[in-house]
């Protein structure tokens, strides 16, 4: 490789390590919940 | 290596990596598949195609992850070499099993009659706010697979011929727009909709595993290639005999290239360290049969004047030798490629 590409390598992977890593933490921070589990009986059984 | 135009060049290695590659991949394909099956029963023809795009997104996620650790692999280690000789075929299957991937992806919309929602799933404007669920991922897998289709049709040596090393190596450095694009395309689209820990591990692992090869890389090259500042006109190697039979040391003056000086015996050359096809670091090679052989593909080139063997024509730049006292010295400004310049020692 040319030096001026190995020189992009070194600039190139820092910034991509942390802009993609802090993103992949965010998505994985600020990812929904999962729905409540469903109640396993109604609002009818309830009033009978 | 080849004197005329081949559509594949395919050897006893390659076909042998090849055919480990292909056995891996169906391994694995079938393997997931197997298992998800056993564990999740499909119930239907569309939770089958879910599966195999499952299958092969994440198959196609682990292909380009080993594309891109290769090659600090090989930096760091000169036992990863082997896979570095063929990673053009890996690269090309990884295209394969992506495309296959959106393949299924599309029959699954098809099947479903909603093949217009796709449309407007990728066009919905205001969706690219919503972030992390809700955000149109495929389009991210969108722009992960035409960086992927780039460099697929363009991994052929005739491409690499026409756009010149450094420019078809600048030109693949896209690969890193698609791997940062796919990865993003995971954490917004299969981590969102489905909370088995596996996928974050595999994900985060995967990426960072990659990201630290690539670092420690760099920071390996990166005292060498701040150069000798002191260097003025000529550059102290070594005493010969420092310099191991049939290999190299590698010197490079401030702002300037790598060189290579070989020794063979008691013949020693200064070659550039940039190997005429892809630019491979020909320095870490070694001397086989008077030549000097590549270590990333096996170009090879004569220890006295840097030219390959009959018939092939490619020829390395090379350098003014002297010994001065007991050191061998390299001259900084370099020859027209092909040029004899070794010396021979006493």
């Amino acid at each position: 490789m040319k030096r001026a590409h190995r020189a992009a390598h070194r600039r190139i992977w820092p910034l991509l390590a942390v802009t993609i890593g802090a993103a992949l933490i965010l998505a994985l921070v600020l990812r929904p919940a999962p729905p409540a589990e469903a109640e396993s009986f109604t609002v009818l059984e309830i009033l009978e | 290596m080849s004197a005329g135009f081949r559509a594949v060049q395919w050897n006893g290695a390659k076909l042998r990596y090849d055919a480990i590659l292909l056995g891996l991949v169906a391994l694995y394909l079938i393997g997931f598949i197997a298992i998800s099956a056993t564990l999740w029963p499909p119930g239907n023809r569309s939770a089958w195609i879910d599966l195999r795009i499952k299958a092969f997104g994440s198959c196609a996620f682990l292909m380009l992850s080993a594309v891109l650790a290769i090659g600090p692999l090989a930096r760091l280690n000169a036992r990863f070499l082997p896979l570095l000789y063929n990673r053009r075929h890996l690269g090309v299957a990884t295209f394969c099993v992506a495309l296959l991937h959106a393949g299924f992806m599309i029959e699954w919309y098809l099947l479903e009659s909603e093949i217009t929602n796709l449309a407007g799933e990728l066009t919905s404007w205001g969706d690219y706010l919503n972030f992390p669920a809700g955000f149109p991922f495929k389009t991210l897998g969108l722009i992960a697979l035409l960086c992927m289709m780039v460099m697929a049709a363009t991994s052929h040596d005739y491409w690499l011929a026409v756009l010149t090393p450094p420019l078809w190596k600048a030109l693949h450095m896209a690969v890193y727009v698609g791997y940062g694009a796919a990865a993003l395309h995971i954490a917004l689209g299969a981590m969102q909709n489905n909370r088995h820990p596996l996928i974050p591990i595999l994900l985060f692992g995967l990426f960072a595993a990659v990201s630290t090869l690539h670092l420690m890389a760099a920071r390996k090259s990166e005292a060498l290639d701040r150069g000798d500042e002191t260097a003025q006109g000529w550059l102290p190697v070594c005493a010969p005999m420092d310099i191991p039979d049939g290999r190299a040391r590698i010197v490079a003056a401030i702002g300037g290239e790598r060189i290579a000086v070989f020794r063979d015996g008691k013949l020693i050359s200064a070659v550039s360290n940039l190997c005429a096809h892809q630019n491979g670091p020909v320095g870490e090679g070694r001397v086989i049969d008077g030549c000097i052989t590549c270590p990333w593909h096996g170009y090879e080139y004569r220890v006295e004047d840097g030219c390959a063997p009959p018939p092939f024509s490619e020829k390395l730049t090379t350098y003014p030798l002297r010994l001065r006292g007991a050191m061998i010295e390299v001259a900084l400004t370099p020859l027209p490629p092909g040029t004899k310049a070794s010396i021979t020692l006493q």
